[in-house]
């Protein structure tokens, strides 16, 4: 499905802003923020809020805990959190996402390329708030895990057209100066019809069926 | 522990074994990335006893059994007379077997049924016509050379077992790709290339152009040549066939306007190789055998077909339209070509029965009689080397419709010349 160009600038900048006030919040934490999850996690448990807990909104209000129960949600708390950051962390990793078999040839061309300082998810994941990352990943991660499973995928994967308008909004990322004054850019243009070979090769690179 | 606990932690273990299975299959058992090479006698011809130890490609293999049209409407595997479409064949073809039987061509496993059964082949015709019917071909070759190609083709019968099958392309020792048909073999040497030692991404289209190709038998031995002397364009094969090589002057002389004619065979290679795929690299394999998985594993389609059956496969690993868009654009293509295909043939027939009736004048102008046959020769060729080829123009549209367009003006000269020839003695 083509895209103005344009159009992907605008969302770009929208997503720079929020980028941006995650940026303050790194600077201001020294973390990532994904981790501020982690900072607010410890802060809910051993500051409850005590100002809404008065009254009769005692009962709707979530109750401190106190004690052993709330050491064990603290820790609880840490490990939870501690798990989706490295998992998180893992599946951003491209050498993850080539244990799949079906990953196998577009990993291998990858390599090869001109782009192989970068990892599979900065081309490949929106580049947008954390939350919709978060949900991008997890709902093509579980499709990925059934397919691989069940063994059912194709021979060469194919982007499907949202998959494809993240990649050509991740080469925007980039490369939006470049084609900024140019036609291209008014048109309704997919960077990777034309540089479709670029990080994955062309179909005679990427060979056959080895014979031992 | 009470009932509560125990189901949580029953859920929990099946939650962990469920998470090891997956992880297991996922990444530690995964599908081969590679063929174990099996052990195949050189001289097994029969696909059962490969397709035993290469059963994904024996399967889609077996499905070239299969008697379908295809979904642009141009090409069949069932057997269909050309001429009921494209009646002009019957004119054109006057005085020659294919006026008698022309049909469309069915998958490779039925190549020995079709040779027997076809009404252009009969007793007497020389053994060079099983040469690309027969993966026996390899031992027929080897004991006798060249002379099975005068040998009558009943006594070749007994010995073609099975039809174009593994070994045509495959060498059971290495399972790389090969040739086997001697005058491609030939042919190539010519242009100076060793087919022995080619790549194998170009072995994946000289398997197909080993007979996918345009030939003559010559006049003596009815040894199989190709006439790629002067190259592979249908103008630069005239001029070869107009030097008369090897004494070979006709195919067969046409009742009505008496001219020699040539008849052209499926130049498919040759077609394509001069094309936008051809040029860009892209092999004949890599539409029309493309990789498919079964279970994860990797195998090549041997299925082969017209790759519109498998766009996806075919088309997409390169082009990033969806299917209905290069469904359309290949039948735009096929469209295009088919209406001027259908002119140009036309235009022929019309063509011969004019010089016939030019001919029928006892006081007709003999030189430009003989002008205008040589006229409906080249008309009736440059429409023929379109129409015999496989694949409704597609393998390389735009010098197809240049050759059509050639063949309409050639034909139109013949019938004026034709006319000529008697008005001028009015």
């Amino acid at each position: 499905m083509p895209y103005l160009c344009s159009e992907i600038y605008q969302q770009y900048t929208s997503v720079s802003i929020i980028n941006t006030f995650y940026g303050f919040i790194r600077i201001q934490f020294f973390i990532d923020p994904l981790n501020i999850l982690f900072y607010n996690c410890l802060q809910g448990v051993m500051k409850p809020r005590l100002d809404l807990l008065k009254g009769n909104n005692r009962k709707l209000f979530y109750k401190p805990k106190t004690g052993k129960a709330a050491w064990f949600c603290l820790l609880a708390g840490i490990i939870v959190v501690l798990a989706v950051v490295t998992v998180y962390r893992c599946a951003g990793n491209s050498g993850y996402c080539s244990l799949c078999h079906s990953m196998e040839h577009v990993n291998a061309q990858w390599q090869l390329s001109r782009h192989k300082q970068f990892d599979c998810i900065e081309c490949h994941m929106p580049a947008s708030s954390l939350i919709e990352k978060i949900t991008y990943k997890t709902r093509v991660g579980i499709n990925d895990i059934i397919h691989e499973t069940l063994r059912n995928y194709a021979a060469y994967v194919i982007l499907s057209s949202r998959g494809r308008y993240i990649v050509n909004s991740n080469c925007l990322r980039c490369h939006f100066s470049t084609v900024e004054n140019t036609k291209m850019a008014g048109s309704a243009q997919s960077c990777s019809k034309c540089h479709r070979n670029l990080v994955h090769g062309k179909n005679l690179q990427r060979g056959g069926i080895k014979i031992e | 522990m009470s009932r509560k606990a125990k189901f949580l932690i029953a859920l929990l273990v099946l939650a962990a074994l469920f998470f090891v299975f997956i992880s297991l299959r996922v990444v530690v058992f995964k599908p081969q990335s590679s063929l174990k090479l099996a052990k195949i006698s050189a001289g097994e011809y029969d696909p059962v006893i490969w397709g035993k130890s290469y059963p994904l490609e024996y399967k889609s293999y077996r499905k070239n059994l299969e008697m379908a049209g295809s979904p642009t409407g141009y090409g069949d595997s069932r057997k269909i007379q050309h001429s009921i479409k494209e009646p002009e064949i019957l004119v054109n073809f006057k005085g020659m077997a294919f006026s008698k039987d022309y049909s469309e061509d069915r998958g490779h496993p039925y190549t020995i049924q079709d040779l027997k059964e076809t009404k252009r082949v009969n007793p007497n015709s020389p053994g060079a016509c099983m040469t690309c019917k027969t993966a026996n071909l390899i031992d027929i070759y080897k004991d006798m050379g060249w002379t099975y190609a005068k040998t009558p083709i009943t006594q070749l019968f007994p010995r073609m077992k099975h039809s174009v099958t593994c070994a045509n392309c495959h060498d059971p020792a290495t399972m790389n790709l090969r040739v086997i048909n001697p005058a491609f073999i030939e042919a190539m040497q010519k242009k100076g290339i060793d087919v022995k030692k080619a790549p194998r991404e170009q072995m994946r289209s000289y398997v197909c152009g080993q007979c996918h190709v345009e030939y003559y038998f010559e006049p003596a031995t009815s040894r199989v040549i190709l006439p790629w002397d002067k190259g592979f364009l249908p103008e630069q094969m005239y001029a070869y066939y107009s030097g008369k090589p090897y004494g070979f002057t006709e195919d067969w002389l046409h009742p009505d306007s008496k001219a020699r004619m040539l008849k052209a065979q499926h130049p498919d290679f040759e077609t394509w190789s001069n094309g936008i795929h051809g040029k860009a690299g892209v092999s004949c394999a890599d539409c029309h055998m493309p990789f498919m998985r079964e279970n994860g594993q990797k195998y090549t389609s041997h299925w082969v077909t017209s790759p519109m059956k498998h766009i996806k496969s075919s088309c997409m690993t390169c082009h990033a339209e969806d299917e209905a868009w290069l469904l359309e654009r290949v039948k735009t293509a096929q469209d295009d070509v088919w209406q001027l295909q259908h002119i140009a043939g036309t235009v022929t027939a019309k063509a011969h029965e004019a010089i016939g009736k030019a001919g029928a004048d006892p006081e007709a102008n003999k030189a430009e009689l003989d002008k205008a046959r040589e006229f409906v020769r080249k008309a009736q060729w440059f429409w023929d080397i379109v129409a015999a080829e496989n694949s409704m123009g597609f393998h390389n549209p735009s010098q197809v419709l240049n050759t059509l367009g050639q063949s309409i003006d050639l034909a139109h000269q013949a019938i004026s010349t034709a006319n000529g020839a008697v008005n001028k003695h009015n």
